[in-house]
Parts: C-alpha cells; structure tokens; sequence
C-alpha cells in the first residue's frame, strides 16, 4: 500500500461529532459577546494604525495625557513618602530581601505561540528555485515564569513574525 | 461600506470544523468533555478576533485550538501533581475519536489505536492534514514550524502507522 492509499483509508474516517451541547455553549457566548458590542467588526487584530493628522493628534493628546498622569503620581508620591531616614530605610527593607529571593526562585512555565493573523501575497516572486508567493504569518508568543514556593506568575509577551516563501506551479 | 456579517454566521465554520477541531484538541486531553471545553474556548476567543473569517484563517483556529490545549494540559499537570496521583495518561479511552458505521468502527479503532502509539508532534501534524485538511504551508503556520518540518513529521507519522497496521493489511489496510 503506498502513501496515497494509506492517506484515503485514514480520510475515510470521519471525527467523531462533537456534543450537540457545544454548539449551544458557543452560541450563548457569542450572542453575549454580540449584544455587548456595539461597534463594528474587529477582524484584523495587527492592522496597524491609522496614519495621517487625525491618529498623530491622538498619540500626542495620548502622550499628554500620560505624562500628566506620572507626574501627579510623582507628586502624590514625594507628598506620602516619609521624610525620617529611619523610616525609609525600614520600609525599604522588607522589599528589597524577599524580591531577590523570588527572584532566584522562578522557573521556566513554558513557552506557547499563538498565530494572529495570516497573510496571503497575491504578487508572485521570482527565486533561483522558480516562482513562489510569499505567506506572512504573525504570532504573539507568551513566555511564562513560575515561582513554585508563592504560586506568583510572570509572563512576557512577544510579536513574532514568519514568512514562508511556498512554491507556486503554474498550469 | 463594509456590511457586518450575520450574528450567526460562525455556524457554517463551525459546523465544518467542530469534529476536526474536537479531534486535533483530544491530542492533548485526557476525556472528550475536555476536548469540547478547549474547543469553545478557542473558537469563541477566535470569532471574536475574525467576525469575517474565511478559509484562509483556519490555520488560526487551530493554533487557537492548539495554545488553549496546552494551556488546559499544564493545567492538568499541575493539578495531578498537587493532587499526587501516580500516573497521567494524556490520552485516555472514554470515546472513540471517529464515528461510523460497524464495519467502519473496527478500522477506527485501529488507527486509533495507531496513532496514541505516535510521537506527540508526528500525530499533530497527522491529524492536521488528513482530518483538519489542512496543508503542508498552513499546518507548518499552525504548529509555529518550519515546513520541511512538518513535512518530515508527515513522512515519518504515514511510515509508522503503516507499519502499526501491517498485520491487519490484508483485510483492509
């Protein structure tokens, strides 16, 4: 039996059907979800922003906004830290001893890879080894630290972007 | 103008994809109730991202499906070894991953078996292709791995298997 029979004998296997239940669980979360959203469909989840006047206003009222907001932090802070050296020093302590200690106590959770988004070139590219067309994939991978003693979890997140070249026949 | 798609129009993916995505999540489950949690999770996180999604983001569902296994798998582990029981068997048998007719039944509980004998990343490429129908380009996209990669898994899975349903080859394989 060669590749092409074994792989219709496997294919003429059906999955078997999930519980009518599941569909009705995903319809419940969804017409939420629905219901919820007022705004219009949000596919595309790495467009990338909206260019012109109108978006770099937005970043700079951002911008503003957010320095504002660290200022009045560093204000309110400098008002509620203490002024005794004695007091700093003890309030200090305690945080700085068990911060190094976790901090030599996390251990590698493991990495995942989700992919965001898929894009398909239509313009075709000319290599050494013939035509291909380019297929861009985005992903997010998230790296994950435990601390097995306090049950803290740290996670980083990570673009990624992978571009496979796939050969393209012409017929 | 862009017209929003239809509240319900999830269901024709769904309908087309639940059993394979059901499949491809029972890699990583131990019970089949598990599978379909991991399934409604992904699928409802994904529509939300892909109200408009086509045939060309399946390779998104999957790795959805894909990441949200592992995630419930580490879950599992953890709590199996906080609740110290001796042994965790990822696959277990409290439901067959294929329907059919009786005839049918007895090669599917063959290759069934055959494939809890497959290394993890052989099966999932395996199960990614034949089932998911995915291909070579978008199952390499859907495990984060390079082509040739998959491709050789691919090899490898169709070689093992064929040699696992060897003695059964002269009445159906």
């Amino acid at each position: 039996m060669n590749d092409s029979d074994l792989e219709d004998q496997l294919r003429s296997l059906r999955p078997a059907a999930p519980s009518p239940r599941l569909e009705e669980r995903i319809a419940g979360h969804l017409s939420t979800t629905a219901a919820a959203t007022t705004a219009g469909p949000r596919s595309g989840v790495l467009s990338p922003p909206a260019n012109g006047r109108a978006g770099g206003w937005r970043g700079w009222r951002d911008l503003a906004w957010a320095a504002a907001g660290a200022t009045a932090a560093l204000a309110v802070g400098a008002f509620l830290a203490p002024s005794d050296p004695a007091v700093t020093a003890l309030a200090a302590a305690p945080a700085a001893l068990p911060a190094a200690a976790e901090e030599t106590a996390f251990e590698p959770a493991g990495t995942t890879r989700e992919l965001l988004a898929a894009e398909d070139s239509t313009q075709l590219l000319e290599t050494s080894e013939g035509l291909v067309r380019e297929v861009r994939y985005s992903f997010l991978e998230r790296h994950a630290w435990t601390n097995p003693q306090t049950g803290a979890r740290m996670e980083v997140e990570v673009p990624r972007q992978d571009v496979y070249l796939v050969p393209v026949s012409l017929q | 103008m862009n017209e929003r798609p239809p509240a319900d129009a999830w269901r024709a993916c769904y309908r087309e994809l639940a059993p394979k995505l059901v499949l491809f999540a029972r890699q990583w489950c131990r019970e089949a109730a598990d599978a379909e949690d991991v399934v409604q999770t992904a699928f409802v996180k994904f529509w939300k991202r892909q109200p408009e999604a086509q045939r060309e983001h399946w390779p998104l569902l999957f790795a959805a499906v894909r990441s949200t296994a592992l995630d419930h798998l580490r879950g599992t582990e953890r709590r199996v070894r906080r609740e110290a029981e001796p042994s965790v068997s990822v696959l277990r048998e409290d439901a067959t991953f294929f329907d059919g007719t009786v005839e049918q039944r007895e090669d599917a509980a063959l290759v069934e078996a055959a494939l809890r004998e497959l290394p993890p990343e052989q099966r999932e490429v395996l199960v990614l292709r034949v089932w998911g129908g995915l291909t070579f380009a978008e199952a390499a996209a859907t495990l984060g791995e390079p082509i040739n990669t998959v491709t050789a898994r691919y090899r490898y899975a169709l070689e093992a298997l064929r040699r696992q349903l060897k003695p059964y080859a002269h009445e159906r394989f």
